[in-house]
């Protein structure tokens, strides 16, 4: 099961030997706003569908995995991406962390420090002077830096 | 009548902050430049991206990526690397055969060796060894091109520059890097009084220690190789010393500091190895090439050969000429391997399709050297050393001396290239 968390919340109910109506369960999932995890639950079950169709190539269900994640992403704003790891990343979805992980570094690869500053919610914390200085040392890594 | 309710500003939901361990997960993924730019961005993630468990991560991660160095004696270094392109559409795939190899960069942020004869001796985790010949006593530097950091590394007893044999590798068991001087032939052929010696400098202890002479080994190094990091070790290609035409593999292991030699893969002509290096991480070896293909040889624990790879070379215009040597020097994430040919150039394989093609790098005429290294965050400073300390050492570059040999040799080559005759033999 990929949503590891939801996974151990069925094996805490059978050890503590609820019996419960699978299809009908409520699971709690305080901290997933609805919109990610439809995301998530849509990512999920294309995974398994490709993987499914390519049962014995592997790097067929790479491509195909990659062609359905640059579509998401075209539908995905830059925004959302933070809200899409906290879920992932709170119910244990590897693959999915791992994309979107990935998402978020090409984003901000060649950005400015005030936009990464802006995107991941962020403020300057240097003594005064402190920030110039390393601008100065590093000035070569400012440069071709994509403007905001 | 009542003035109409202002419909309320609805309050901008905040940016939900991401855990801290998730942080390095992503920044793991980013390229040497961005992640030296993002220091910058706070002091956690500046103490992040400094600390040395982040540098770790990041330089094994698996999609970690490869600079090709060429060393050109007296001219700066020049890179080709996986230059990515940036996508603003989120395209996270490349698609191109070659991955951004089609462009060299000259390195002019490494001013130690402007018209000055130098040898890259070594290099491990994306840190340089080069001894440069400065008019002086001669320079033994440690550098990162991928974060343009280097340093000036005190100089053994008895140091004759570019002559001598260095070896740059990683100690696991105490977790840190060590250099280490081997004998070199040269200096047992020319110089009176040489008593060969082995002995390593630790980063963090910048100091020399000879090792025990019962552990010196009966060999001498040529000081035109280049010392290969894999396994653990260092290994060089030396004389055998019951017959000098036959080649060996010396092993350095860099936690024993001891010496072997390992044995040589398997060939049905009886040719001698003739190249050193690694591949995907492990010791590669290829045997003097005669033939019309070069195999290349892989081991992972000194004892056993497998063959990596067998690389069909590219017809020339005359079957009898020997055309220069094939260096593979990495692959590509498309599985081709990138070949440099000295006085030729690249040429790409793809061994499913079995294709040999030439492989145009902008920028790149000729070379002495060629070395691939990592992109990696790893500094040439202990982690204890000052900042004062690392600006004494940009500083102290331009001393008066090496100012006015480097002018005096750029003179030379100026005038060696307008009559169009060579500066003389480079291996001296």
């Amino acid at each position: 099961m990929k949503f590891c968390a939801v996974k151990q919340y069925f094996d805490d109910e059978n050890n503590n030997n609820i019996t419960s109506g699978a299809s009908t369960t409520m699971i709690p999932l305080p901290n997933v706003e609805s919109h990610p995890l439809a995301i998530l639950i849509t990512y999920c079950k294309k995974h398994l569908k490709i993987k499914a169709n390519n049962a014995d190539n592997k790097k067929e269900t790479e491509k195909e995995m990659e062609q359905y994640e640059q579509e998401l992403l075209k539908k995905v704003m830059p925004q959302e991406l933070t809200e899409l790891i906290l879920a992932a990343n709170y119910l244990n979805f590897k693959e999915a962390l791992d994309f979107f992980c990935r998402a978020v570094a090409s984003a901000i690869q060649n950005k400015s420090i005030e936009f990464v500053r802006k995107f991941f919610g962020l403020e300057s914390d240097f003594e005064l002077g402190e920030e110039e200085k390393l601008r100065e040392e590093f000035a070569w890594s400012f440069e071709g830096v994509d403007e905001d | 009548m009542e003035a109409p309710t202002p419909t309320p500003t609805p309050t901008p939901t905040p940016t939900p902050e991401l855990p801290e361990d998730i942080i390095p997960d992503i920044l793991k993924r980013l390229p040497v430049k961005s992640l030296v730019r993002f220091r910058c961005v706070s002091k956690s993630w500046h103490s992040l991206i400094t600390s040395s468990s982040f540098i770790h991560t990041h330089l094994h991660f698996k999609k970690s990526r490869s600079l090709i160095l060429l060393a050109r004696y007296c001219e700066t270094l020049l890179s080709i690397g996986p230059q990515q392109q940036h996508q603003p559409d989120f395209n996270i795939t490349t698609t191109t055969a070659v991955d951004g190899f089609q462009k060299a960069v000259e390195l002019d942020s490494f001013v130690l060796v402007k018209n000055l004869p130098y040898y890259v001796k070594g290099h491990c985790d994306g840190l340089i060894c080069v001894v440069i010949k400065d008019g002086g006593d001669g320079a033994l530097v440690l550098w990162n091109p991928s974060i343009r950091q280097y340093k000036r590394l005190p100089l053994p007893r008895n140091f004759h520059s570019t002559r001598e044999v260095f070896g740059l590798g990683f100690d696991s068991t105490i977790g840190d890097y060590k250099v280490v001087r081997a004998p070199s032939s040269y200096c047992q052929m020319k110089i009176k009084d040489y008593h060969p010696q082995v002995e390593v400098l630790t980063l963090g202890s910048n100091t020399w220690r000879k090792i025990p002479d019962e552990d010196t080994p009966p060999f001498c190094i040529e000081h035109f190789f280049q010392a290969t990091n894999a396994n653990g070790a260092l290994y060089w290609l030396v004389a055998a010393n019951d017959d000098p035409f036959h080649c060996e593999i010396l092993r350095f292991d860099l936690a024993k500091e001891k010496f072997k030699v390992v044995p040589s893969p398997p060939d049905t002509f009886h040719r001698n190895v003739s190249w050193l290096g690694t591949l995907e991480g492990s010791l590669c070896a290829i045997h003097t090439q005669r033939l019309s293909y070069v195999d290349v040889w892989t081991s992972k624990d000194d004892e056993t050969w497998t063959k990596l790879i067998t690389i069909p070379r590219m017809p020339g215009p005359e079957a009898s000429v020997r055309h220069s040597d094939y260096v593979p020097l990495c692959f590509t994430s498309s599985g081709a391997v990138v070949i440099g040919i000295k006085l030729e150039g690249f040429v790409t394989y793809h061994p499913i399709e079995n294709k040999v093609s030439k492989l145009a790098v902008q920028g790149v005429e000729h070379w002495l050297q060629e070395t691939v290294c990592a992109e990696s965050l790893v500094s040439p400073y202990a982690a204890d050393e000052p900042a004062a300390a690392r600006q004494h050492q940009m500083r102290s570059a331009h001393t008066a001396s090496r100012s006015l040999w480097q002018l005096i040799l750029g003179l030379k080559h100026g005038v060696a290239n307008y009559f169009s005759c060579s500066s003389g033999d480079p291996r001296q």
